[in-house]
């Protein structure tokens, strides 16, 4: 394994604990000149939480841009030659230098706007709570081509609005049978037990 | 039979999906109901109507492919059983029956 294929493992596997830990242990032991506050690695490592956390989600838009956030990364890595080497030190100056670049600090806010659950999520979510799998992402298929039909016809504001009307009614509708079993029911059965 | 009564819009519904021939699903029933009756329903209201018709086993359904439209979500596809086809053909022929010898 070359030195570069370790830092890209030791990269996409390190958790933040670890890479806290690291930092403690260089700024305790005075190992190195470090060329950053406090301040610059407590945000650094913050967005690399937040980084994490897009990566790791499902859907796709943020995992493109997780690539794309790792392929600047390389790029920055390859351009400052001093960072190159194995360990987490080495993995620790990587998100140093990338989390307090300009092109980063403008990624991040998008990244940020992302990680707000999509409509697509919502609808998913929402009707996963009422209803099998296979009909929730059927379902909220159907929601989002008519979403795009209604948003072509009347502008974005009344499709947001729209969204939320169809969505609470096609949840309410798909869970009628299951709310009345899990909250008429037990109140059917609190009534009889009273009544006898 | 008590259980091949369908209901006016249930019937909408059933002559729709064999309007949209192959590929039914809920959009595209929306667009035939729209197109041939003027009929605007809700998203839940059909999948409602969907749900009934198919747990009476006059509908099956099945998943479709995922496409990169609708988000990456597959398709729940359509189609009239024979049992579907059956109520269908009873229901027309009992309201072309009633309208026989009346001026409507």
């Amino acid at each position: 394994m070359t030195n570069e294929e370790k830092i890209s493992k030791s990269w996409t596997t390190a958790s933040y604990d670890e890479l806290a830990d690291e930092l403690d242990r260089i700024l305790s032991n005075d190992l190195v000149d470090f060329p950053y506050s406090q301040e610059d690695v407590r945000k650094a490592l913050w967005m690399h939480g937040l980084f994490e956390a897009a990566k790791t989600s499902k859907r796709s838009g943020q995992e493109l841009l997780a690539k794309d956030l790792y392929h600047d990364l390389d790029i920055l890595k390859e351009q400052a030659p001093e960072l190159r080497g194995s360990g987490k030190l080495s993995l620790l100056f990587s998100i140093l230098t990338f989390f307090n670049s300009e092109n980063a600090r403008r990624i991040i806010p998008i990244l940020r706007h992302r990680l707000i659950p999509t409509r697509s999520k919502l609808a998913d979510s929402l009707l996963l709570l009422v209803c099998k799998a296979d009909d929730a992402e059927a379902a909220t298929g159907d929601l989002l081509e008519e979403l795009e039909k209604v948003q072509s016809r009347h502008g974005k504001w009344y499709c947001n609005f729209w969204f939320f009307w169809e969505l609470s009614l096609l949840v309410i509708l798909k869970g009628r049978k299951k709310l009345t079993k899990s909250v008429l029911g037990p109140l059917a059965d609190l009534w009889k037990r009273k009544s006898s | 039979m008590s259980h091949t009564k369908l209901s006016d819009r249930e019937i909408k519904v059933l002559l729709a999906i064999l309007h949209c021939g192959l590929e039914a699903y809920a959009p595209k029933i929306l667009d035939k109901l729209f197109e041939h009756a003027n009929e605007k329903l809700s998203i839940g209201a059909l999948h409602s109507a969907l749900d009934r018709l198919e747990q009476r086993g006059l509908l099956e359904s099945w998943m479709g492919e995922a496409t990169k439209v609708r988000g990456g979500k597959r398709k729940k596809l359509i189609r009239v059983t024979g049992d579907g086809q059956i109520a269908l053909s009873h229901a027309m022929h009992t309201l072309n029956a009633m309208a026989e010898g009346v001026l409507v």
